[in-house]
């Protein structure tokens, strides 16, 4: 009897995603330090030029759900704290499932106009996928996640500092005029952050209004921090489903 | 004072409390009913983002899968009955019938590597695997107002207020079995 309140019950509510609080939640421990490192910057540099928020995940398995993007969905809800900041709705979530061989790229309603599906598609099949196949998940991560930041930055029509070192030597090979151009933006970041770092850090903080705007239950709040300061970037924002991804 | 208008007294206030009261839900009524709406708009947008790419994707897969004459019709045939959809029923009847056929032009397009080597025709089928998941997302949305509505509108008390002022039962979205899965896309073949 238990066993068929367990199989016809909601899965999705009993064993929720784990919680988001940090720009890459390595929660399957697959991804290199310096990877990580890379791709915390280029996210947090990405937030304090333009607001919009990219957050990466690496989780085991998505089951008990049956669905990449199901579970993506539930995962960027983040139980009240979506990613992104509320009304503004500009989060994109990265999940990988190392054991599941997928990886899905869900997009905040705001920025499915700069990554359209088909170019999360693309950047899943081309970008990570490759790598993932070798077994190298920071890697394929790090290049999918520039390539995405550096589009979003593109189109919002910023320019990022403060951004990582091992960017480039870490990024797999891509071979494209593109991913130069993405090398050589992060190399200029490089140097913007060895030379912010002499300056301190600063405090990574979105814009000062819309944080706290919501009420009830799923009032706008801040994230815990992880490392490396606060990441404000569970605002409550929302998705609707679109996005891409691959499997390998 | 006299003991009728004390009578008429009580029977205002007593209104005014019931009006107001939590028990009643009118605004809850009101409120919910609202957020359906604007959840069945967001349903909407999905269906006709669907419906403007169904033309781009038979174009994409006739001229190789010209032989399954069968889909393609079924696909046409959706596509004039979504659009001429009224209510919400039809509506959503009309767009479970387009997510079967398109499921099985998915199935059906499997069996053509020539297509699924062409970079145009994966990012129509991500346009396509991600519109259906938007539908799906917003469909459950959608679905989850619906549910908090109507068992407001059949608990006691608020039972009683949604007869009095006739707040009527809301349709629930069900999908087809065989379209509540988004359709697979098999991703497993890198393209270059």
């Amino acid at each position: 009897m238990f066993l068929s309140v367990l199989l016809t019950g909601t899965p999705g509510r009993a064993q929720a995603p784990p919680e988001l609080t940090v720009p890459v939640n390595d929660f399957a421990d697959v991804i290199d330090a310096s990877s990580e490192t890379a791709m915390d910057a280029l996210i947090r540099s990405l937030q304090r030029a333009s607001g919009d928020v990219v957050v990466v995940a690496a989780v085991e398995t998505i089951a008990p759900y049956a669905d990449i993007r199901e579970y993506a969905v539930e995962m960027f809800e983040n139980r009240g704290r979506g990613i992104g900041q509320r009304g503004r709705d500009n989060g994109l979530l990265v999940v990988l499932a190392v054991r599941d061989r997928q990886v899905w790229i869900e997009v905040g309603y705001d920025l499915e106009e700069f990554i359209p599906d088909g170019f999360a598609g693309e950047t899943s099949r081309q970008q990570m996928a490759p790598a993932f196949r070798r077994g190298d998940y920071g890697a394929g991560l790090l290049a999918g996640v520039t390539r995405i930041i550096t589009r979003i930055a593109e189109r919002r029509n910023v320019v990022l500092q403060d951004v990582p070192r091992d960017a480039i030597s870490s990024a797999p090979e891509v071979g494209s005029a593109e991913a130069l151009i993405a090398a050589l933006f992060v190399l200029l970041l490089v140097l913007n952050a060895l030379a912010a770092r002499v300056h301190g850090r600063r405090r990574w903080g979105g814009p000062a209004g819309g944080w706290h705007s919501g009420v009830g239950p799923f009032g706008g709040g801040f994230g815990r921090g992880g490392f490396g300061g606060g990441f404000g970037g569970f605002g409550g924002g929302r998705s609707g489903g679109g996005g891409g991804g691959a499997r390998w | 004072m006299s003991r009728q208008l004390r009578r008429v007294g009580a029977l205002i206030a007593l209104t005014l409390v019931a009006a107001t009261a939590p028990g009643c839900s009118y605004n809850r009524f009101v409120a919910q009913e609202e957020a359906i709406r604007t959840q069945w708009a967001q349903v909407e947008n999905q269906l006709q983002r669907r419906n403007d790419l169904v033309p781009n994707l038979v174009e994409t897969t006739k001229g190789v899968a010209q032989q399954e004459r069968d889909v393609f019709g079924q696909i046409a045939e959706s596509r004039a009955r979504l659009s001429g959809a009224q209510t919400p029923a039809q509506v959503m009847q009309a767009a479970n019938a387009q997510s079967a056929a398109l499921a099985r032009l998915l199935v059906i397009v499997e069996n053509y590597p020539q297509l699924r080597s062409s970079e145009t025709f994966n990012r129509l089928m991500d346009e396509l695997a991600g519109t259906e998941n938007r539908l799906a997302v917003e469909r459950m949305r959608y679905n989850e107002r619906v549910q908090e509505y109507n068992t407001l509108r059949r608990q006691f008390p608020s039972n009683i207020t949604a007869g009095i002022f006739g707040f009527r039962e809301y349709p629930v979205f069900n999908a087809p079995p065989e379209a509540e899965r988004v359709p697979r896309v098999d991703f497993s073949r890198p393209s270059s």
